[in-house]
């Protein structure tokens, strides 16, 4: 299989002269994120997310299974996150390679242990009929911070999706059609977004360690270390993941953790402005109306 | 000695564009045959060979075809022992070494008189004979072996029940409600009430190895027999349904009685779906999997005798009745019958101008392997007007019209054929 | 939402791909990246020509033996028409990633839908063309696809080109054929109850939207057929704007 193509020592040096200057390759400032820009799909729960040249599509589905046996209250969320060889030729199908388990790790304890999505809210049974919700990420094109950019478009397709309506008589459960009854939002506790952080080592003596956002791909394959925060708006921290690296000073890091608040109340107030713009486009008639109803029930 | 071996091959196929590049990649490699070590020797012979070339290249015509027996006007005595020359190189060895002019040579032979032919012997039209046993599973519910040549399929059904009580997101309302509407919900698909699973065992076929998962050609294969038994509607839903009638007072012993009037029964429920597995698995494969498949599926579709299952309200499950006077056989619509045909160019490229081309029926693994083009064509010729069900074809631009017409006539022959087969 | 018929085309937008295309048509989008020709693990290697690996992705759900079948149609359909003997040892990756499908009413909570996935055939076919020609792979010819229903109760029969989902699924009779530009017949792929006539009037109508050779003659007319434009006239102008894109500089 094709390799990865590896950075060029030209390339290696003149990056870290650029940064020992203050400056990135693409001009940004460093904690500065690439143009982030969310379109949603026609169908419920498609969300397609750019940052700069890294793009991801989520979609989301839905169906009607039994849970598991240990655990009869709780519906099924699952992720799955494939880097296919569209992304990248290196990419090989069947097998998984480390970024990608890295992504869906992150990704599981950012989202699903985080209880960003109420799974108690998908049991339709007891021990019998639950919702199986299942995200499924696509990515389409690779050119760093695949964490964030798939955080944010997991968040924004789950947001946006319906599931269909239902309703129970003892132990008979009716799934109704889309066009029987308006289908309804999933129940989100918190929004939970990642934050990627990329340090490289000071160039000069006694010099502090350099902290880069959004990292392109090729800030990705020169870095010496990085860390990903996982935070809502209300700044509640849901992780922190520093997988090895060079080491970083404590208070430092304790500044990532606020820049990560600032960068998560953007975004997600950016998701919010979409979400309400496609809200807008779809309200054809009185269905936002009909909808409003519904959400009263 | 390379430019030897491609002028003896050109006198043989009178032809002048043949390639031996395999030839000599083999030599290459160090691992020729006998005949191609001795050059020395046989060296002198070919400047008599080349005196006599026309004579030469019909005795290794006549040599093909006496083998099989079809045309043995006048087999030489230089055919029978081999090998007498570089030449006559045992059948075997030609057919490994290049196999496109191998059977290139077969369906073109060089002598007006012989009849083009496969190397397999068959005609370019010609079927091969099956064989069909019934019901040779004793725990299936139905169950079928089909032999066509040396291609053979052990079909083998099993009715498994499925409460709807299990089903998530069944409608009681929406499918009871309409029972004999065409369009809408059809339960066999929505539920997978038909589950094809093909298997090509190890040892079948050369080509496969054990422990692999499940082969491109057993998944595609899969999903043709899935596809069609889902297209042709050869299943009635009703077969597949288990009912309930709650105790009626002017009728108490009635159960699950349904298919004569359906207004009376308004308050039955289905209560269960009989499900079927249809597991298909590969004895020996050489050539022609789906029609063998499809052949081995229709036998063991015709064979199935499924209980009589009724839903006993006091225990809460699903009970059968294990006389088989209750048991019922499927009632199927229609006889579908599958063919599959390849096209074998005469140029081995692909993009070449070259168009002579043949189709052959029913191919073995060696043509499969030769060809690009193939067609399957589906019929049923159980009525009087011959209903096509299914037409595929993929990988080359040969089959046009014309040609789909003469498939679909060969169809309809091999249909008779096979029908009465199936039928008795 | 009622999914346009018509035809539309995004070329060369993923960045890291040779090749890439999002192609949309009756409610279905399916985006194209082409690598190629690059190295082939050896196990793999043909010795005379290309090795072509296909893939396709669901938008929902991992591949399954749908997804096999319909990689093993495009395999020995794009075999056909990329020179695979110009890439002697080397592969040619073709992804398609399927994005959005029309929503089956009728299911509502199922992912997967039985049966009914012949009906992406002709985008998926489109769209690896297309990402073949953004990336500039040397083809033989190119194809065009287009799928036809026919309704027939008896008496009256309907032939339909591009059916929605619902009337493909409704019909009584679906074909999906693709020609090459020189008008011959690559794929067919033709379901449910029909006779031998049917499939010829489908053979000639598919043949008049793929194939250009009697619209030079008599453009107009072409158009009038169901008010559709030929899938050859469209290649052909989302490939001349994207040249002239790329060359704008160029005058």
């Amino acid at each position: 299989m094709p390799r990865e193509v590896e950075p060029s020592v030209n390339e290696r040096q003149f990056f870290e002269k650029a940064l020992a200057e203050n400056l990135r390759l693409d001009g940004r400032a460093f904690d500065q994120f690439r143009d982030l820009e969310l379109s949603f799909g026609d169908e419920f729960g498609v969300a397609d997310v750019r940052l700069g040249k890294t793009r991801i599509h989520t979609n989301i589905s839905a169906e009607v299974t039994t849970p598991y046996p240990d655990k009869p209250f709780d519906g099924l969320f699952t992720i799955t996150t494939e880097l296919s060889p569209m992304t990248s030729p290196h990419y090989e199908t069947s097998r998984p390679s480390d970024p990608e388990i890295l992504l869906s790790r992150i990704l599981e304890k950012n989202l699903r242990r985080s209880q960003a999505l109420d799974t108690e809210s998908l049991c339709l049974i007891a021990g019998h009929k639950v919702w199986s919700v299942r995200a499924d990420v696509h990515i389409l094109s690779h050119d760093g911070n695949l964490i964030d950019a798939s955080c944010i478009s997991v968040l924004a397709a789950l947001q946006h999706f319906r599931k269909p309506d239902t309703s129970s008589e003892g132990e008979n459960v009716t799934v109704y059609t889309l066009e029987e009854r308006d289908p309804v939002p999933l129940s989100l506790l918190h929004f939970p977004y990642c934050v990627t952080f990329s340090f490289y080592p000071s160039t000069v003596e006694e010099g502090e360690t350099v902290i880069l956002l959004d990292s392109t791909l090729l800030e990705e394959q020169l870095r010496e270390g990085s860390a990903t925060i996982g935070i809502n708006k209300d700044g509640e921290l849901c992780q922190i993941a520093k997988l090895g690296g060079i080491s970083v000073d404590a208070v430092a890091f304790l500044g990532c953790v606020q820049v990560a608040l600032a960068r998560v109340k953007e975004i997600s107030t950016f998701v919010i402005k979409r979400l309400a713009e496609d809200a807008k486009k779809r309200d054809k008639g009185d269905l936002m109306a009909e909808l409003r109803a519904e959400n009263d029930r | 000695m390379a430019a030897w071996v491609e002028r003896k091959q050109s006198l043989v196929y009178g032809s002048d564009d043949w390639l031996p590049r395999k030839l000599v990649l083999v030599r290459a490699g160090g691992t020729c045959p006998a005949p191609f070590q001795r050059p020395t020797k046989k060296q002198k012979a070919s400047v008599a060979a080349t005196a006599s070339s026309s004579t030469r290249a019909l005795n290794f015509t006549l040599h093909i075809t006496s083998h099989h027996g079809i045309k043995s006007q006048s087999p030489s005595p230089m055919a029978s022992t081999t090998p007498q020359s570089a030449l006559s190189f045992p059948r075997e060895t030609f057919a490994k070494l290049s196999p496109h002019p191998y059977l290139r040579a077969h369906l073109q032979p060089t002598s007006a008189t012989a009849t083009p032919t496969r190397a397999n012997g068959r005609s370019p039209s010609q079927f091969r004979t099956p064989h069909i046993n019934n019901g040779s599973l004793t725990h299936a519910d139905g169950s079928a072996v089909v032999r066509i040549g040396d291609t053979t399929v052990v079909c083998g059904i099993r009715g498994e029940i499925l409460l709807t009580s299990k089903v998530p997101g069944w409608r009681a309302d929406k499918a009871a409600a309409e029972p004999s509407s065409g369009a809408g919900y059809n339960e066999i698909k929505e539920l997978d009430l038909l589950v094809p699973n093909i298997e090509l065992a190890t040892g079948c076929s050369p080509a496969f190895m054990p422990v692999i998962p499940p082969s491109t050609l057993a998944q595609d294969l899969s999903t043709k027999i899935y596809s069609l038994l889902h297209s042709t509607n050869l299943l009635d839903r009703e077969d597949l349904r288990i009912w309930y009638q709650p105790p009626d007072l002017s009728d108490p012993d009635r159960m699950d009685d349904d298919s004569e009037d359906d207004e009376e029964t308004s308050a039955s429920e289905i209560k269960a779906f009989w499900a079927l597995y249809i597991d298909i698995l590969f004895i020996s494969l050489d050539g022609n999997p789906f029609d063998a498949a499809w052949a081995a599926v229709m036998s063991a579709l015709k064979n199935v005798r499924l209980p009589k299952a009724y839903w006993d309200p006091d225990r809460e499950m699903i009970l059968c009745d294990d006389s088989v006077d209750k048991s019922k056989k499927l009632s199927l619509n229609g006889l579908p019958v599958a063919i599959t045909a390849l096209v074998f160019k005469a140029k081995e490229q692909a993009q070449s101008k070259d168009k002579k081309y043949w189709i052959l029926v029913d191919p073995d693994t060696f043509e499969e392997s030769l060809c690009d083009e193939s067609v399957t064509v589906v019929v049923d010729c159980s009525e009087k007007k011959t209903r096509i069900l299914s037409i595929t074809k993929s990988g080359g631009t040969i089959v046009g019209r014309e040609e789909m017409k003469d498939i679909v006539k060969l169809a309809e022959q091999r249909s008779t054929e096979l029908s009465s087969i199936l039928n008795g | 939402m009622v999914a346009s018929k018509e035809p539309s085309v995004l070329l060369s937008h993923l960045h890291r791909a040779d090749g890439s295309a999002t192609f949309s048509q009756n409610g279905y989008t399916v985006i194209g990246a082409v690598n190629g020709p690059i190295e082939v693990p050896r196990r793999h290697e043909l010795p005379e020509e290309a090795v072509i690996e296909v893939l396709v992705r669901p938008a929902a759900g991992v591949g399954g033996t749908r997804e096999r079948h319909l990689e093993s149609i495009l395999h020995s359909t794009l075999r056909q028409i990329i020179l695979v003997h110009n890439f002697p040892r080397h592969l040619i990756q073709v992804t398609l990633q399927i994005t959005n499908t029309p929503e089956n009413k009728n299911t509502g909570s199922k992912v997967v839908q039985a049966g009914s996935h012949l009906a992406i055939l002709p985008a998926l076919l489109q769209t690896a063309v297309l990402a073949l020609l953004s990336a500039s792979m040397p083809l033989a010819t190119i194809l065009t696809s287009v799928s036809i229903a026919i309704h027939a109760d008896g008496k009256s029969r309907k032939l339909i080109t591009h059916p929605s989902l619902k009337e493909f699924e409704s019909a009584s009779s679906v074909h999906i054929m693709a020609f090459t530009s020189h008008g011959e017949p690559l794929v067919v792929e033709s379901q449910g109850t029909f006779t031998l006539e049917d499939w010829e009037e489908v053979f000639e109508t598919v043949k008049a939207l793929c194939h250009a050779e009697h619209n030079r003659i008599d453009d107009n007319a072409m158009q009038g057929v169901d008010g559709k434009g030929n899938m050859l006239e469209f290649v052909k102008s989302a490939m001349g704007e994207k040249v002239a894109q790329d060359l704008h500089w160029h005058t």
